[in-house]
């Protein structure tokens, strides 16, 4: 199954953008939504590889977005877009463990390598937690 | 105002400044430098917007309405400080820019609304800037009328504000957007259902008296002024449509209608906005109803003798110098939708324009308008029937007036004319050509790659370029679009628009019959989807899930999948963003930015009241806050400042202010000589000028000559004009600000070179113009290089240069000015040979081997 990028941004345009190079140069299935309030529904409802989260948006701000959306995914890697001037918040957005962050504008290889670097580490660390897994299943079974 | 001569005659040479005209012209100087400073900065935000519009970035509103925002204060700024150096002189600017800061606000905003205008306009009073009245179609009719005066049909245009009166007077507006916002369009059943609604509550209603009472004005005049019984023809022009988006044949036209039924046939082209292909095309293209009004047009039907299309550029070959022309006997109607065979000519666009290639169709049939109204078919006379329909002498007229309107529009055009009983060229519309062309040869497949993927097809003609594989699917019936799948070959006998609602699933389309100049074949170019025309019998042989690659350039069919062709065509496609609505805002926005109008400061129309954009605003005050300096001086009569000419043997005209210690007092007269200029930083610069032969013109190839001369072409008296241009030196004794014009670059030197090394520095900004982006860029490339050999900052942001260098001791300043004068002189043909990147490696090593 193609591993899937939820994108936030309360502008359309912006969505459209993002999600028109996504989509054309790589395999990744992509859902948009300019509605923050919306995310953890959608997160309930289906698994994400990525979140792309815009910082300032008018409902709820990026930062309290990334505090909801751990208490629903806490593996959940996420990229913040910043406005150019915004950098303060962007290093808070790190210190709460965002991926990366970019700033806007962009160009368009520059969130294409954010996000292969992130599906690098994503896939890295799904196959840690199979074979953790795994370990543990092990370790039971020798207990047992 | 006295002259130069007189005062200086009267001037003491060790005379003692005036100290309130000197504090004046200080004061002067300031807003002066802070307008060269805020010109800088202008000019970096546009060039900064430009390269957004490229397609290289992703940007946001926030980005658009901030760079707008500050453009807006500095160019506010530039108006403010002239008017400072001027003692108010040029106040009407201000008003050419409340306009367009407005219109800049309403776009931002995102208002579209819907200009309150008359309902009717006559084509006399149309152009490109009615646009958002009369809708794309007519607008640039009224261009080609209007502006270039070539021959179009008598008529009016019915404007969209006609269009909301209807709406409005009916009150239909909240039900098709009720109905449009609740339509899933990838449900082809509700699509049709909702499309019937629509046009059904449109066509019930009556047209609302006051609109009805326009028309029968309207076309009572136009019968006055033809002077007999006539017939028009009404033709949608929608809001967006024709601009960028080609919308081809999405909505309707009429032909050969009695003007009394024009009411009626207003309606039904309304309703046929709501035809399923056409909400299709436009909701999934990601356009709003609402944006969408509709302009209409009404012209006097011409009998055609022939008729067709027109392509300023073979879709094919789009680099060469040749204009494609499609025609056949009676109506063009059947070339551009595709339903007859036309002849094919090719014609150079350069004088004389020869005629190289003629390939006349057999003709059968053709249509005409038929006498009861309405039109009709009819046989071609039998010894027409292979007989080409244009005449030499038509097809170089039509390579000429290719030539003409694509330039005007500077963007290739499909243009679709009518041939009249006297053999007169008469054009019907006008709009950009779809075209995307790609760099290097295609791959050529080997025998044996050759005998694993037998060639089914080898005939017809590229109606869109490119490579595409899937399954064959045989289309006879519109319903058979419903079950059309995702990455099929859509295979046909004719071509139709229709077929837009499954263009954004088909990998390819073949056809037995059509041109090129097909309604269809522009959709296609639009979707990008590989399409072959015209290969009469791709329904016979090619069967129903055959798995098939389509090559159209090479109009060739290959059974399976040719991994090595569809690679080679996956290459990048250009701008991706290039519809989507916020670069069609970007691009409108740009518009009232970025075109410059004002280019030559000795014509009558360098003035406020021709200044249309934010760029001839900009031009103007610099320009004329440079001139108001001089002018300033010419009459303070008084020691207070002097406007001298530096004598030189080169074709410039190089214009001094002194602003203390810059010029020996012993200096006589006007012009002064070499030996008299005392700051040192003119004395260095200009010796590296002088040092160089003044460059005649380098060997170069015909696309150089070409690029640079369509940009001159706008430019009455081209280069040699621009040389009468003035250059400005503001200098004291360790200062310099040299503005210098070398045919169209403009270098900006500014030197401080005191005995205090940490105040010392060199600003070099560089702006090209005269050529190709691509050309302009790659000698802007030699520029950075050499600065940066020289160990200047340098930051280049497609042609504009901006270098910068601090805290040299004045011995290390001496070197590089003298190396700028070189670097200023070489870099001025620059532009005429940059054909391709091996000449930018070789020019800067030319310069470092020979110059520094």
């Amino acid at each position: 199954m193609a591993e899937r990028i939820l994108i936030v941004d309360d502008e359309i345009d912006m969505l459209e953008l993002l999600e028109l190079i996504i989509t054309d140069r790589t395999e990744y299935e992509v859902v948009t939504t300019n509605s923050p309030l919306e995310v953890t529904d959608l997160l309930k409802k289906q698994p994400f590889d990525l979140l792309i989260t815009d910082l300032r948006m008018p409902d709820i701000d990026g930062i309290e977005l990334i505090e909801r959306v751990k208490q629903v995914d806490d593996q959940l890697p996420f990229i913040i877009i910043t406005a150019y001037g915004t950098i303060e918040s962007a290093v808070e957005a790190m210190r709460k463990g965002a991926f990366d962050y970019i700033t806007k504008p962009f160009r368009q290889e520059q969130i294409l390598l954010t996000i292969e670097k992130v599906m690098k580490w994503r896939r890295l660390q799904k196959e840690n937690i199979a074979l953790k897994a795994e370990l543990e299943k092990m370790k039971k079974g020798s207990d047992a | 105002m006295r002259s130069f001569k007189g005062w200086f005659r009267k001037k003491e040479p060790e005379s003692f400044p005036d100290p309130a005209l000197t504090a004046a012209l200080r004061q002067k100087y300031g807003a002066f430098r802070r307008l060269l400073a805020d010109d800088q900065e202008v000019l970096e935000i546009i060039t900064d917007l430009e390269e957004k519009y490229n397609g290289e970035y992703l940007f946001d509103m926030q980005y658009l309405r901030t760079n707008i925002r500050r453009l807006s204060e500095k160019v506010y700024n530039l108006i403010h400080l002239l008017n400072e150096i001027s003692n108010l002189k040029y106040t009407d600017l201000y008003r050419t820019y409340e306009q367009i800061q407005q219109e800049l606000n309403d776009l931002l905003a995102q208002k579209r609304k819907i200009p309150v205008d008359e309902m009717v306009l006559p084509f006399e009073r149309i152009s490109l800037e009615k646009e958002e009245s009369v809708g794309g179609k007519m607008a640039n009719l009224g261009e080609l009328r209007n502006r270039l005066g070539l021959p179009v049909p008598r008529g009016f245009a019915i404007t969209a504000y006609a269009y909301k009166a209807f709406i409005g007077y009916h009150q239909l507006q909240e039900e098709i957007s009720r109905q449009l916002n609740a339509l899933d369009i990838n449900r082809l059943e509700d699509l049709l259902v909702v499309s019937r609604d629509i046009q059904e509550r449109i066509l019930e209603k009556p047209i609302p008296p006051f609109l009805e009472e326009t028309l029968t004005k309207s076309y009572r005049e136009l019968i006055e002024k033809t002077g007999s019984e006539i017939r028009v023809s009404v033709r949608s022009s929608a809001l967006g449509e024709d601009s960028r988006l080609s919308f081809a044949g999405q909505y309707g036209t009429v032909l050969n209608v009695d003007p009394r039924e024009i009411g009626e046939k207003y309606k039904e082209i309304l309703a046929s906005k709501f035809t399923p292909r056409a909400i299709f095309y436009f909701i999934g293209k990601g356009f709003r109803e609402e944006e969408l009004a509709m302009g209409m047009g009404c012209m006097i039907m011409i009998p055609a003798k022939a008729g067709g299309v027109l392509y300023t550029v073979g879709p094919e070959n789009p680099e060469r110098p040749e204009a494609v022309i499609h025609a056949h006997w009676g109506l063009g109607k059947t070339v551009v939708d595709g339903s007859v065979s036309p002849d094919l000519f090719r014609v150079s666009k350069e004088p004389p324009f020869r005629v190289k290639e003629s390939l006349p169709a057999h003709k059968e049939k053709m249509m005409i308008a038929d006498a009861e109204g309405g039109i009709k078919w009819v046989a071609v006379p039998l010894a027409r029937r292979d007989q080409p329909c244009l005449s030499g002498d038509t097809i170089s007229r039509l390579g000429h007036m290719a030539k003409i309107i694509e330039e005007h529009f500077r963007h290739p055009q499909d243009i679709e004319w009518a041939l009249d009983e006297e053999d007169q060229i008469i054009f019907l519309q006008t709009r950009p050509l779809k075209i995307f062309s790609r760099k290097g040869n295609p791959p050529v497949l080997s025998a044996e790659e050759l005998s694993q993927y037998p060639v089914l097809l080898d005939t017809g003609v590229t109606g869109a370029q490119g490579v595409g594989s899937g399954p064959v699917f045989i289309v006879g019936q519109e319903r058979d679009l419903i079950d059309f799948p995702s990455g099929a070959v859509l295979v046909a006998k004719t071509p139709s628009p229709k077929w837009v609602t499954v263009m954004s699933k088909a990998k390819g389309i073949v056809t037995d019959l059509g041109s090129s100049a097909s309604h269809m074949a522009a959709l296609a170019r639009e979707f990008r989807v590989p399409t072959i025309l015209n290969t009469h019998k791709a329904t016979q042989i090619l069967i129903p899930g055959q798995e098939v690659t389509v090559d159209a350039g090479q109009c060739r069919v290959y059974q399976g999948q040719v991994d090595k062709l569809i690679d080679y065509f996956e290459v990048e496609p250009g701008n991706p963003f290039e519809d989507t609505p916020l670069f069609i805002l970007f691009e409108k926005i740009l518009n009232r930015i970025v075109p410059l109008n004002l280019v030559d400061p000795t014509q009558p129309d360098f003035s406020p009241a021709h200044c249309r954009t934010f760029h001839d605003l900009i031009r103007f005050t610099h320009q004329t806050a440079t001139q108001e300096m001089f002018s300033l001086s010419h009459s303070a009569q008084s020691s207070a400042g002097e406007a001298l000419q530096l004598e030189t043997n080169l074709p410039l005209e190089i214009l001094l202010i002194d602003l203390g210690g810059g010029i020996s007092p012993l200096s006589k007269g006007r012009k002064v000589k070499g030996e008299m200029i005392l700051s040192w930083p003119l004395l260095v610069f200009w010796k590296g000028v002088q040092s160089m032969k003044w460059p005649g013109p380098k060997p170069l190839d015909m696309k150089g000559f070409a690029s640079v001369v369509a940009h001159t072409a706008a430019e009455p008296g081209g280069e040699s004009r621009i040389y009468s241009e003035k250059s400005f030196a503001l200098l004291a004794a360790d200062y310099m600000n040299f503005s210098i014009r070398l045919g169209y670059h403009l270098s900006t030197i500014e030197v401080m070179g005191g005995a205090e090394e940490g105040e010392n520095f060199i600003n070099f900004i560089f702006k090209g113009g005269g050529a190709t982006i691509d050309r302009r860029d790659r000698r802007a490339r030699v520029v950075s290089t050499v600065l940066e050999r020289l160990g200047f900052q340098v930051n280049q942001k497609m042609d504009l240069v901006d270098a910068r260098l601090f805290n040299h001791p004045r011995a290390e300043m001496e070197k590089i000015l003298l190396a700028l004068g070189k670097l200023t002189v070489y870099t001025k043909q620059l532009d005429m040979v940059m054909f391709n990147d091996a000449i930018v490696d070789w020019s800067i090593e030319e310069f470092i081997k020979e110059h520094l």
